[in-house]
């Protein structure tokens, strides 16, 4: 088989790939929620630097996000069918956690689109969708940012001619210290096994 | 020669915008509706002559310290990330004019943007590699006959293969290159979730259209098996840049 290995990551990646992207890892030990002097950790979103500015004009590093676990995901505004699905899967994740989990967890939401979704437009559409801004946070990046974010969360995106998006849609679990804990792939999926890792890392 | 030349950077070429059919949707709409080839526009831009080497990369690790290989974030590159350097600073018995390889996504990002440049896009590349219809069968004859090869022991030298038209080199049969988007082309993954089976195999690589170019069809299906931190003996890149505000 070393005969022609041009092929065999390809090979690797195509089985990672089409198996989807919900395998998480699992990092035990590594999340201190207190322990914020700590160096992050070499396989935390938290390396990103790119900038992010929230639906009230705040300006981030992802970075700033440590300390409390989160939800995310990546959405755009003008998204007329799979978004308006990924938010409702959020919802539903959201309505189901135990109470103290949900106190703890954030919902965040990255934009694909760099051009249209500014923070006016996302606050409006959080408006809209009645989310509990409280819990929920809106992002907008320049695209460099988007890309960077996808990269890492595996979320593969295009924009087309009309000005939308083909994305993946993933849900993506994070402890507070950025690391991925698990990923629910696909819209309308069946939250309970997101739910249970939720609970797990919300109680520890 | 004047063809070509970048006039400020000696190291890229010109390469004049047109428009371009992407192999990955032409397929699909060939099917929907055969009549209406679609394209897109491709702005002018900027393109390295060469891909990036040993030398080059060893010089953005001096400056840059999180790049080196025992520094890298494991979030940014895998295990494998310059596999073959000997240390940090010390690329062994890699030769300076090969091309680097087991750089990942972000590797090569980093570096592009550190010079002030972009990775290209895929289309970008895609064009380049067209060379205006220029020797596409020879163009398709070696990518294949690469395909085919073992791997060598250690990667020949930069500026072995080409130029080509715009007077790029070794985009055929030297190395994979990184794209900026590398990923994008499948990514209405909506259908695969809607359990279309045709979308399943190889990276949607099956659904695209004109399977007769199965040298198009590896790189596009290539391209969609890489995640943003692997790196593989076989994976460099090169950087590009937009040209802006051009003037005729």
């Amino acid at each position: 088989m070393k005969r022609n290995s041009k092929f065999a990551l390809l090979a690797i990646g195509l089985a990672v790939w089409s198996f989807g992207l919900t395998s998480a890892v699992a990092h035990e030990g590594h999340h201190n929620a207190e322990a914020a002097p700590n160096p992050i950790h070499g396989e935390s979103i938290f390396n990103l630097s790119s900038k992010w500015t929230s639906q009230n004009e705040k300006l981030i590093r992802l970075k700033d996000l440590r300390g409390r676990p989160a939800i995310l995901a990546m959405v755009y505004t003008s998204c007329e069918s799979a978004c308006p699905l990924i938010i409702e899967d959020l919802k539903k994740i959201e309505k189901k956690l135990s109470l103290s989990a949900r106190q703890r967890f954030s919902i965040l939401l990255f934009s694909f689109d760099s051009k249209r979704d500014t923070p006016k437009r996302l606050k409006a559409y959080g408006e809209s969708r009645k989310l509990d801004l409280n819990r929920w946070a809106l992002y907008h990046g320049a695209e460099h940012a988007v890309r960077e974010l996808a990269a890492v969360l595996g979320i593969r995106f295009k924009r087309e001619t009309n000005g939308g998006f083909g994305h993946s849609n993933v849900i993506t679990l994070i402890d507070s210290e950025g690391l991925v804990q698990y990923q629910q792939l696909g819209l309308n999926q069946d939250p309970s096994e997101f739910l249970l890792k939720a609970e797990e890392l919300s109680s520890k | 020669m004047a063809r070509g030349a970048s006039g400020n950077d000696p190291g890229m070429v010109y390469i004049p915008g047109d428009k371009f059919e992407p192999f990955d949707t032409s397929a699909k709409s060939a099917k929907e509706k055969p009549e209406k080839k679609p394209t897109v526009f491709i702005g002018s831009f900027l393109l390295d002559v060469y891909p990036i080497t040993n030398r080059d990369y060893l010089k953005f690790v001096k400056g840059r310290a999180e790049w080196r290989k025992t520094k890298v974030k494991r979030i940014f590159a895998d295990t494998h990330y310059l596999q073959g350097w000997a240390s940090d600073l010390n690329i062994g018995n890699l030769n300076l004019k090969s091309p680097v390889t087991q750089v990942s996504w972000f590797a090569a990002t980093a570096y592009c943007a550190s010079i002030n440049k972009d990775l290209p896009t895929t289309n970008q590349l895609e064009f380049a590699l067209l060379d205006s219809g220029r020797s596409q069968n020879e163009i398709k004859q070696k990518i294949l006959a690469w395909y085919g090869e073992p791997n060598r022991q250690k990667l020949p030298l930069v500026g072995a293969d080409g130029p080509n038209g715009y007077g790029v080199h070794d985009l055929a049969a030297l190395v994979w290159e990184w794209t900026q988007d590398f990923g994008s082309f499948l990514s209405t993954s909506d259908s695969r979730e809607n359990g279309k089976d045709g979308n399943l195999f190889c990276g949607n690589g099956s659904q695209l259209g004109n399977a007769a170019d199965y040298a198009a069809f590896m790189r596009y299906s290539f391209r969609a098996s890489l995640k943003a931190n692997y790196t593989t003996a076989n994976l460099g890149f090169r950087c590009a840049k937009e040209v802006k505000n051009e003037t005729k």
